[in-house]
């Protein structure tokens, strides 16, 4: 009977872990109870047979690892959550449950197809049972298939209905569920049918198919010259065709819009080629400008532009990972070198290869290739979407982390030396007014910066330090009231016999500093470390008061210009943030060596 | 210094200092994501050669004053910034921003010009066109080099001989080129509230940038699904508050277990405010003069009243806000899924639709106002400005004049439109303060956009007549309190702490008494620095005495020659240099600014101990947050204790050790930012995994966290359960502990036969009491101070309920510009912390045990 306590604690803690993953992966406990409890039974049983089975010592190591594992889960949360959100397409992001594992995007090797990525499920009404719900989601979704023939028929995508079937009848059933009045949930089932067709019409089929069609579709381009004007071309009905791949181009419809249909059976590329009037004359043509919407498949493409005898290729690698209209532009670099990548403006340049570059006065030629993506690159290229989105779209990323290290390495130095040498004072030393000055040092941190602020920010100023780096890092060299508080505590703690041999040995006072307490103060010193640069690079109240020019913005500050550019493109943010942070998990992951020689501390007694 | 790292850094700084020495530097603050004004001001530089445009997204007066209040009190304001017109108003009553009254006339003057210049070339009076081509290039000319003046020098050499086509050509161009800045274009209202004084005084301290306004919101289908249609069976939207009211409940729906599916319409949900109801009722906030503030009129009672009666129909505001609080955003917001019938909302709403929504059948209309009132719409937005101490006004001026001109609003138009359309998103422009542009902007973006649905055109057409009878907030100094007062009588009032008057009277009443001390008790005595730094002086040197005198003379002398003590004094001296230069100076100052009326822009006032009577007898927010902050001291003790816990299982011998302390340390180190979102949602009431396990565990009727008051259960306990989270921060000071002590002792006590518990209580505390010690005044200290959660998650709500000291003396530093008083909030503070620390001071030899002793 002694071993049921161990048992139960080991249950406990097990248990704990078992919710708080139901109650992550499903946003709620209330749906999925048989499955929780039956396999809280099974860990009961697991524990009591461990209980028994293992001996003490094992036992209470297995209960740290586990202790350690879920803690682990625990506070890693924000985090996982973070570089998940960076990884996300926008629909995923305000989703409950939330989505811990990004979506794999959908492997296409033909295109148009089907996918209900984007479709949020009905939610299950309370008068519902699981079973009983899955069941109705499938009968409801038939039959509104049914009601939404007619409809669909007008339509004019090419897309089997086989294809779309599965697909579109989720779709279907979650915007007719979340039309009807709640107290219908409560009626028999072909009431709740009934009513649940009663919603289909045209504009409601046109958005459900919106949400689960994919495609890739042109228009002729736009031409753009030096001055910025824009021409637009009457596109003759024959311009664009295919010239290497199994593909079809759909006629235009009202607007101009073609559909492409394609296939990767046998090969992976295809070439969309179009020759184009140039309403300019080739001096002046400066890019164009292509209307386009993508299908999502993060295949990668590229555009070849022949003009005037000369052929360039885009340089930037590009994907089709969205899929709405688009505009995305393309300029020659040689006649116009600012990055506008953020814009949408993609730069070409010449490229090697000059042979037989097309050259008809008054037109130019466009290629558009397209290189099909492993599901594997096509995962990889959805993952890190936003992180190159936020790359180009951050000016002085460079001078961000140059400004952030360069700040980091003086205030640590500074706060090192300067906090150490008076922590060795206050602690170690007898000095007139020692504790009436160590009173000042804490009520020093006692008033709250705010009121401090102004008549500093004067001081700095007049100091000449206004937009310069030194109003950040200088003050680290005066110590700071926290550390040197901090390392007081530590140093007392440290035991005098080894100062007072040194001292026989004639050592001075700063030879003892030097040689004794900094070595024997290592984890704390360590500890110091570690908040400075934290402090440092998290610091944004202070950049953002003394800093006026962005060339010499750290990355905290960059980052709060970037949230307040970007705020609402979650995906961008989050991947910025992430980067932001991985610098600070790399060095707390190094530095923990150095609180490990804390053990040098307890080497005294051999 | 590394020598690379130096070289590089001085390599940085020389490219930025040849870089400003190319170009004149236009310094502007608050320039948001906006692809067109970004595309405006490069155009700009283009047009004047010589002139750099430096721009800083965030950073103007609206989220974060500390810098622009830094700036215009340390004398490096930016050149010129955008700010929420709103709050114009106070910087420019404090004489923080410029007049631009004479910028204006000068500038219609010079359009004025160009347009005699042409007409007179019309007629072929090459004299008359003389005397005006010489007044604006003599104009020009000032400005120093610009496109504008090398074609008015062109003109100038040409004018004798010139052929009068390509001379009216120039003209012409000349013209557009110098369009002035002309008040009547505006929308009244917008320029209005860019303007302050009365009578004569009247100024105009800002030209508007953009604005918006607000209307009513519905969805055809779910009104006429519950049968609220006119004769044709149409959706047929409220008229009055009556049918509004009518509708909140007719709309709002539940399930059998009396939760809520469906929100008909909420009173403050979208963006409305007690603001809009009290001018739809025919009320103002303000008087005439701005000397009185009228917030407690009937008719803004009845205003709040009504707002009362509706959350009351429709369970609480409680209730209400929970169901909110599931609410998402983009293509889940709650209006386009149907989950919220009808909402009082901006114009912004028309992009999201178009972008998420495009098919949503939904209908727009002028707020409903009560029965036989006119309905009238509430305007926002905002506006350039310059600060006082800006270097080039002159050039700062001629940028807003070319921000506002007819060719740059439709470049502004364009580019955005273009940028919209490269990243896959519809574009509904956005609206300019200028009627006549909204009205080319529909004609040439939106009336022929095949991309934007009907209902879309015709919102944007609403929303810009409506603009004609709209109402703006009042430009007075108290601006930002009257705001904060507003807000706090609705939340006293939906939450029944009071009754609707008495909530709006204590709110008229605090805003009262700081306009009475603005208006009523007139300037006082500045203060005279010279004799505060005097009292400084003798202070210090009283303490030195008293030191000298008490530390026993001789003895202290002989002391102070010792080596040890010279040694000391030269280890302490960088902290101490610091002390003196960059603390104590600045805290001097501060305890003067606190016996001071001191609003950062204009010199400090000596007022005496009024803060300080004030704060105790006048202030309820004073107790209420100090009450507040107290009550945090709980979260103290836990996160220590969990602190430690977390230390010692991480003080075990375990593989993968360096792996979970990394772990276990992550979340002090993920931005606030982004935490604060993921907080949000595990605290979220309806769908929140805190509240999930809860109903799991049988608990019927969770608390609402973050969305409650309460004190047992409420946000400031959800405050305390995030801090908890973040222990990790405080494990490192304890695993040093943890590590320095000696092995031995445990043996020891192992073979004195302790088991765990005797070795944890009688071996490792006595040895952490140092620690426990400096993390317990840490704590304490860190705690007084707790502001950041306030600041980024709850900005002290719901019901002031985590209004912490700290947040409180923000707030009254830097957004009702009293830095005196909260001098005297942070001394008050400094004393209490001061207390509580002696306090321990003196316990601490009881139960701390420093080995070295």
């Amino acid at each position: 009977m002694a071993r049921l306590g161990p048992a139960c604690i080991l249950f406990g803690e097990l248990a704990l872990a078992v919710l708080l993953a139901f109650a992550a992966i499903y946003g709620s406990l209330e749906h999925e109870l048989t499955a929780l409890f039956s396999s809280l039974a099974l860990l009961a049983i697991l524990c009591i047979a461990l209980a028994w089975k293992l001996s003490d010592e094992r036992f209470f190591k297995l209960w740290i690892q586990v202790a350690l594992i879920e803690g682990c889960a625990l506070f890693a949360f924000p985090f996982v959550w973070l570089v998940s959100t960076s990884m996300k397409y926008d629909e995923e992001i305000f989703v409950y449950p939330p989505r811990w594992i990004p979506a794999l995007p959908t492997t296409v090797s033909s295109s148009p197809y089907a996918t209900d990525e984007s479709t949020i499920k009905a939610e299950q009404p309370a008068s519902f049972s699981l079973v009983r719900w899955q069941d109705f989601v499938e009968k409801g979704g038939a039959a509104l298939w049914q009601a939404s023939q007619e409809p669909l028929a007008q339509t004019s995508r090419l897309l089997a209905a086989e294809t779309l079937r599965p697909v579109l009848k989720d779709a279907l059933f979650s915007a007719a569920a979340r039309g009807v009045a709640p107290s219908i949930w409560y009626e028999d089932d072909d009431a709740i049918i009934a009513a649940l067709v009663q919603r289909v019409d045209a504009v409601m089929v046109k958005d459900a198919l919106a949400l689960v069609y994919r495609g890739v579709a042109l228009r002729a381009p736009t031409i753009k010259d030096r001055a910025q004007n824009i021409y637009s071309i009457e596109a003759a009905e024959e311009n664009w065709h295919i010239t290497e791949g199994r593909g079809a181009l759909g006629a235009a419809d009202a607007s101009g819009a073609r559909e492409l249909s394609y296939g990767f059976a046998d090969g992976n590329s295809l070439v969309l080629m179009g020759d184009f009037p140039t309403p300019i004359d080739a001096e002046a043509f400066l890019g164009f400008t292509l209307p386009m919407r993508q299908d999502r498949s993060w295949h990668a493409w590229r555009v070849v532009l022949e003009i005037a005898g000369r052929r360039y290729a885009s340089t930037d690698a590009l994907y089709w990972g969205k899929h709405r209209w688009q505009e995305i532009s393309f300029k020659l670099e040689e006649k116009d070198e600012r990055d506008e990548r953020e814009l949408g403006i993609w730069p070409l340049d010449l490229t090697d290869d000059q042979q037989g570059a097309y050259d008809t006065p008054g037109h130019m030629r466009i290629r558009v290739e397209i290189e099909r993506a492993s599901p594997l690159t096509a995962t990889w290229r959805k993952y890190v979407d936003s992180y190159y989105n936020a790359y180009i779209a951050t000016e002085h990323r460079w001078a961000y982390v140059f400004n952030s290290v360069y700040l980091a390495v003086l205030t640590i130095l500074g706060q090192v030396l300067s906090c150490s040498l008076a922590a060795y004072a206050f602690a170690r030393l007898q000095w007139p007014g020692r504790d009436l000055i160590f009173g000042l040092l804490l009520a020093t941190m006692m008033l709250p910066g705010q009121v401090t602020m102004i008549p500093v920010f004067m001081i700095f100023r007049a100091l000449g330090w206004y937009n310069t780096l030194e109003a950040l890092w200088v003050p680290s060299f005066f110590g700071s009231a926290f550390f040197i508080f901090m390392l007081r505590q530590f140093m007392r703690a440290i035991p005098g016999d080894l100062e007072d041999a040194a001292k026989i040995d004639g050592c001075g006072f700063f030879g003892i500093y030097w040689r004794i307490i900094l070595p024997l103060t290592r984890p704390a010193l360590a500890a110091v470390c570690i908040f400075t640069f934290m402090n440092t690079w998290n610091d944004f109240m202070g950049p953002l008061i003394y800093i006026n020019d962005q060339r010499l913005y750290p990355l905290a500050l960059g980052l709060f210009d970037f949230r307040s550019e970007h705020g609402s493109e979650f995906g961008m943010l989050m991947a910025a943030s992430t980067l932001m942070t991985l610098p600070v998990i790399a060095i707390f992951f190094a530095a923990q060596r150095y609180f490990i020689q804390g053990v040098t501390l307890t080497g005294m007694k051999g | 210094m590394n020598p690379v790292i130096r070289f590089l850094f001085f390599a940085a700084l020389l490219i930025a200092s040849a870089a400003s020495l190319a170009a004149e530097e236009l310094i502007v603050w608050g320039t948001p994501n906006d692809r067109g004004l970004k595309a405006a001001l490069r155009q700009f530089e283009v047009e004047h050669p010589g002139w750099e445009v430096v721009t800083s997204a965030g950073a103007s007066g609206g989220m974060d004053p500390q810098k622009l209040m830094c700036g215009i009190a340390g004398g490096s304001p930016p050149d010129m910034l955008q700010q929420d017109r709103f709050s114009v108003g106070e910087w420019a009553v404090r004489e923080a921003f410029l007049p631009l009254d004479d910028y204006v006339r000068s500038s219609a003057e010079e359009e004025a010009w160009a347009a005699d210049l042409r007409d007179a070339l019309q007629r072929e009076d090459r004299a008359a066109a003389g005397t005006a081509l010489k007044q604006l290039h003599q104009r020009l000319n000032q400005r120093g080099p610009s496109q504008q003046l090398s074609i008015a020098q062109q003109l100038r050499d040409e004018l004798a001989n010139g052929e009068r086509r390509v001379l009216m050509a120039q003209a012409e161009e000349l013209s557009i080129l110098v369009q002035g800045v002309h008040p009547e274009k505006f929308f009244d209202a917008c320029w209005q509230e860019a303007s302050f004084g009365q009578g004569d005084e009247r100024r105009v301290y800002a030209v508007p940038n953009s604005t918006d306004d607000r209307a009513l919101y519905y969805n055809e289908d779910l009104l006429e699904r519950a049968g609220l249609v006119d004769a044709q069976g149409k959706a047929k939207p409220p008229q009055n508050w009556r049918e509004l009211k009518e509708y909140a409940v007719r709309l709002t729906e539940f399930d059998a277990d009396g939760n809520m599916t469906r929100l008909g319409f909420a009173p403050n949900y979208g963006n409305s405010w007690l603001y809009i109801y009290g001018w739809l009722n025919g009320g103002r906030f303000m008087s005439e003069d701005g000397r009185t503030c009228t917030l407690a009129e009937p008719r803004i009672v009845e205003a709040l009243a009504f707002m009362v009666e509706i959350y009351d129909a429709l369970g609480g505001v409680e209730k209400v806000d929970a169901f909110q609080s599931a609410f998402q955003t983009g293509e889940f917001d709650p209006f386009f899924m149907g989950k919220v019938a009808m909402k009082i909302d901006g114009n912004w709403t028309l992009n999201n639709i178009a972008d998420y929504a495009p098919n949503l059948r939904f209908g727009a209309v002028p707020a409903p106002a009560p029965q036989g009132k006119e309905p009238v719409t509430w305007s926002g937005g905002f506006s350039w400005a310059i600060p006082t101490g800006s270097r080039h006004p002159e050039m700062a001026f001629e940028l807003m004049r070319f921000l506002n001109s007819d060719r740059i609003w439709t470049l502004r138009h364009q580019v955005s439109a273009r940028y919209a359309a490269s990243r896959g998103r519809s574009y509904v422009p956005s609206m300019a303060p200028l009627p006549h542009i909204n009205q080319h902007t529909y004609d040439a973006l939106v009336a022929n956009n095949s991309e934007l649905p009907t209902r879309i055109k015709d919102g944007f057409l609403l929303f810009a007549d409506l603009m004609s009878s709209s109402r703006f907030r009042p430009v007075t100094p108290v601006g930002q309190l009257l705001w904060d007062e507003h807000a706090r009588a609705y939340e006293k009032a939906v939450r029944h702490t009071y009754e609707p008057h008495e909530a709006l009277a204590r709110g008229q009443a605090s805003v009262q008494k700081e306009l009475d001390r603005l208006y009523v008790d007139g300037t006082k005595d500045q203060v005279n620095w010279n004799y505060a730094i005097l009292a400084a002086v003798a202070l210090v040197a009283a303490l030195l005495f008293a030191a000298y005198w008490f530390g026993g003379k001789k003895d202290l002398l002989h002391q102070l020659r010792r080596e040890e003590s010279l040694a000391a004094y030269l280890f302490v001296s960088p902290w101490l240099i610091g002390l003196l230069l960059l603390t104590a100076g600045p805290i001097l100052v501060s305890i003067v600014y606190s016996f001071c009326r001191y609003d950062v822009l204009h010199p400090a006032e000596f007022v005496g101990l009024e803060n300080y009577a004030r704060l105790f007898t006048d202030d309820p927010m004073f107790w209420k947050s100090l009450g507040n902050t107290a009550y945090m001291m709980l979260g103290v003790p836990v996160g220590m204790a969990a602190g430690l816990a977390i230390a010692m299982l991480l003080n075990t011998e375990a593989k993968g050790m360096r792996f979970y302390r990394t772990v276990f340390y992550l979340p002090a180190i993920v931005p606030m930012v982004a935490s604060a979102i993921l907080w949000i949602w595990v605290l979220n009431p309806e769908v929140g995994l805190v509240n999930s396990m809860l109903r799991m565990l049988g608990v019927g009727d969770p608390p609402n966290w973050l969305q409650s008051a309460s004190w047992a259960f409420g946000s400031k306990s959800a405050i305390i359960l995030m801090g908890l989270w973040s222990a990790g921060s405080g494990m490192i000071i304890w695993l040093a502990g943890l590590k320095g002590i000696p092995q031995h002792l445990y043996e020891a006590a192992e073979i004195d036969g302790a088991g765990p518990w005797r070795r944890f209580f009688h071996v490792t505390l006595p040895m952490l009491s140092p620690y426990i010690f400096f993390n317990l005044i840490m704590g304490i200290i860190g705690t007084m101070q707790i502001f950041t959660q306030a600041y980024i998650m709850t900005e002290g709500g719901p019901d002031d309920s985590t209004l912490f000291y700290a947040y409180y003396l923000f707030n009254n530093a830097f957004r009702y510009f009293k830095m005196g008083y909260a001098s005297a909030l942070a001394w008050i503070l400094f004393l209490i912390i001061l207390a509580l620390t002696l306090l321990q001071l003196k316990m601490a030899p009881r139960w701390v045990h420093y080995e070295a002793d």
